[in-house]
């Protein structure tokens, strides 16, 4: 009897040490690679609670001799008159409004394209899909050199209004009213007496509350980070986005090009430390807490109209 | 690539009639204007955007900047043939090549470990290398340029440790390419990563259950099941990530004193700049639809030859 279950029980054991092992080894070289996405986060967390000295001579990974961050965030905050306020203030004025418009115009067309036959629709759905593939960074220059024929540059709506068309909005609801969203309800509408903007407005339009969540945080996420476009648009101090300031900010220390010409500028690195915090926790929290719409919203753009 | 069923029948055709019936013309009219109202707002934005500006860009590209003649496609050539414009376009080159493998391997690497049983922690560490993608492009290149210097690293720091010397990260000219794929794969592999790891989540346990009974081991189901699963996700990641770099600025342009890098580093760069700098408006058109009709190009014979985004209708 003996000789038959020991070494059975040696294998299972031996099987459970080397997989333990295994577990060992792949959290391992995860922690390395979480190291290399970490580490410089929490190296711009840390050296915004130091001093200007600090951030060069003490540990990158540890605090320094004194807590500094409300020093340090006070000190961005009332820079040239509460300018930083202000960007926040556009970012918003300029994020909110291309949300929503994006909103409306992606879930409507979105239903119009999936749940209606109409001459030229395929020739519009191919339209779509080009739209999506073509990088919105190379449309940035065109849009600026249309942008200043129609003197919308150094105004709200030179931001507003380009960044206010998803075609990967569109697709995505296109998707889910073609897949998810079954034509005989709204003919029993239409029998009930709905008409078709009554369909879309009270029976389409909460159905589709995911999908339409997934827009929203992605159109929010890429307006309110987006640099080039605005960076070109708006040229005015005051009209900046939190990134275009804050960029134009560090452009004047001496990480940035402009350096010689703002000797004896007021902004410190700490300031550009502090703002570059502070413009990314408040949107990092968010995307963090909400990721998970977004992975599944991008899996759903790409993959159901196959 | 646009494969539209004509078998579907068409639901417009038949859906007005109870209302044609009920209500006479007007509501007929209706639902036949319906749909153009649904998609006005979008195409409207669309012309106004991003076919306009296109138009108008290769309108202003193809006349002169100093007597605003038509010239035909001489902007084109005279920017090909700028040196600095050449050597910016190598530089892309150089890290579209570089770059679409590796990102791609890396991030199919990554998420098939988080997919796989081994290892703890996973979805913290998945939320971890997720994080950097949250934070806009301008701090994270803000946080970068400190990191590339030796006296503030959190890398040389480590390095330090580990017995290394004067550590300098991307000080030579050659090198900067790679401080710049740096930054790209730190801020967006998070993202892929997480789609990856989602569509894998999404691979029926049945499927895997019946290979493994088959006798596969966990190589033959990474590379006969999962792979061919995360094929066009590896189709989209490779467009959205070489696009990405073909139009790379806000990094480099950000990094300018830090890394001493020219100001005409990547072609966007050299349009941004003989815009801004020379006021050459029509020369940096045709350079911006140079940009756009490659990057295009590129995504749409992609597109084409892999499959994805088929408009296959159901009814």
């Amino acid at each position: 009897m003996q000789t038959t279950v020991q070494p059975k029980a040696i294998s299972a054991r031996s099987h459970r040490i080397r997989r333990r092992l295994t577990n060992l080894a792949v959290t391992a070289a995860l922690a390395v690679v979480c190291y290399y996405f970490v580490a410089p986060v929490l190296w711009l967390v840390l050296a915004s609670t130091k001093t200007q000295e600090e951030v060069f001579s003490s540990s990158p990974l540890w605090f320094g001799s004194t807590f500094r961050l409300w020093d340090n965030v006070t000190h961005v905050l009332n820079y040239n008159n509460s300018i930083f306020l202000t960007w926040t203030k556009n970012s918003l004025l300029y994020t909110i409004p291309s949300v929503a418009i994006t909103i409306i115009s992606s879930a409507s067309a979105g239903f119009g394209l999936a749940k209606y036959r109409f001459r030229g629709r395929t020739l519009l759905l191919f339209i779509t899909i080009i739209a999506l593939l073509v990088p919105a960074t190379t449309l940035a220059v065109p849009i600026y050199l249309e942008g200043s024929k129609l003197g919308i540059v150094n105004t709200p709506w030179g931001v507003i209004l380009p960044t206010s068309a998803s075609a990967f909005g569109v697709w995505i609801c296109y998707n889910f009213f073609s897949f998810q969203f079954n034509s005989e309800i709204m003919q029993a509408a239409r029998i009930d007496g709905a008409n078709e903007y009554q369909i879309f407005a009270f029976i389409a339009l909460p159905t589709a509350r995911g999908v339409i969540a997934t827009v929203a945080m992605l159109t929010f996420v890429s307006n309110w980070n987006n640099f080039f476009l605005p960076f070109l648009m708006v040229a005015r101090d005051d009209l900046m986005p939190l990134p275009v300031g804050l960029g134009n900010m560090a452009a004047q220390t001496v990480l940035g090009a402009q350096a010689s010409s703002a000797a004896g500028s007021a902004i410190s690195i700490m300031d550009v430390i502090t703002g570059a915090f502070l413009v990314a926790l408040p949107i990092a929290l968010l995307f963090v807490l909400v990721r998970r719409y977004w992975a599944a919203g991008l899996l759903g753009g790409s993959m159901q109209g196959q | 690539m646009a494969t539209v069923d004509s078998s579907v029948q068409t639901e417009g055709a038949r859906m007005p009639q109870p209302m044609a019936i009920r209500h006479g013309r007007s509501a007929l009219a209706g639902t036949r204007l319906a749909p153009w109202v649904f998609i006005a707002p979008f195409f409207i934005l669309l012309l106004a955007f991003s076919l306009g500006p296109g138009l108008y860009s290769l309108w202003m590209s193809l006349h002169s900047d100093q007597s605003g003649k038509f010239i035909g496609v001489k902007n084109y050539q005279t920017i090909v043939q700028d040196s600095d414009f050449q050597s910016a376009a190598g530089v892309i080159w150089q890290c579209v090549y570089t770059l679409a493998p590796l990102f791609c391997i890396f991030a199919a690497v990554v998420a098939l470990v988080l997919d796989s049983k081994a290892g703890w922690g996973k979805s913290l560490i998945k939320l971890l290398i997720f994080l950097p993608f949250a934070i806009p492009a301008t701090a994270s290149t803000i946080l970068w340029a400190f990191n590339f210097s030796p006296d503030s690293s959190v890398f040389a720091s480590v390095l330090h440790r580990m017995g290394a010397q004067n550590v300098l990260f991307f000080s030579k000219p050659t090198t900067l390419p790679y401080a710049l794929m740096n930054i790209v794969v730190w801020q967006n592999i998070g993202a892929w990563v997480m789609v990856l790891t989602a569509s894998l989540a999404g691979i029926p346990q049945e499927l895997v259950e019946m290979a493994r009974i088959e006798g596969a081991g966990a190589m033959s189901i990474v590379r006969h099941i999962k792979l061919p699963l995360l094929a066009p996700v590896l189709v989209l990641m490779i467009i959205s990530v070489t696009s990405y770099v073909l139009t790379l600025i806000t990094e480099p342009y950000l990094l300018q004193n830090t890394l001493s890098i020219p100001a005409t580093y990547t072609p966007n760069m050299w349009a941004y700049n003989i815009s801004f700098q020379s006021s050459a408006f029509n020369l940096a058109a045709a350079a911006a639809m140079l940009l756009l009709i490659v990057s295009s190009t590129f995504a749409i014979i992609f597109v084409w030859r892999s499959g994805i985004y088929r408009l296959q209708e159901r009814d």
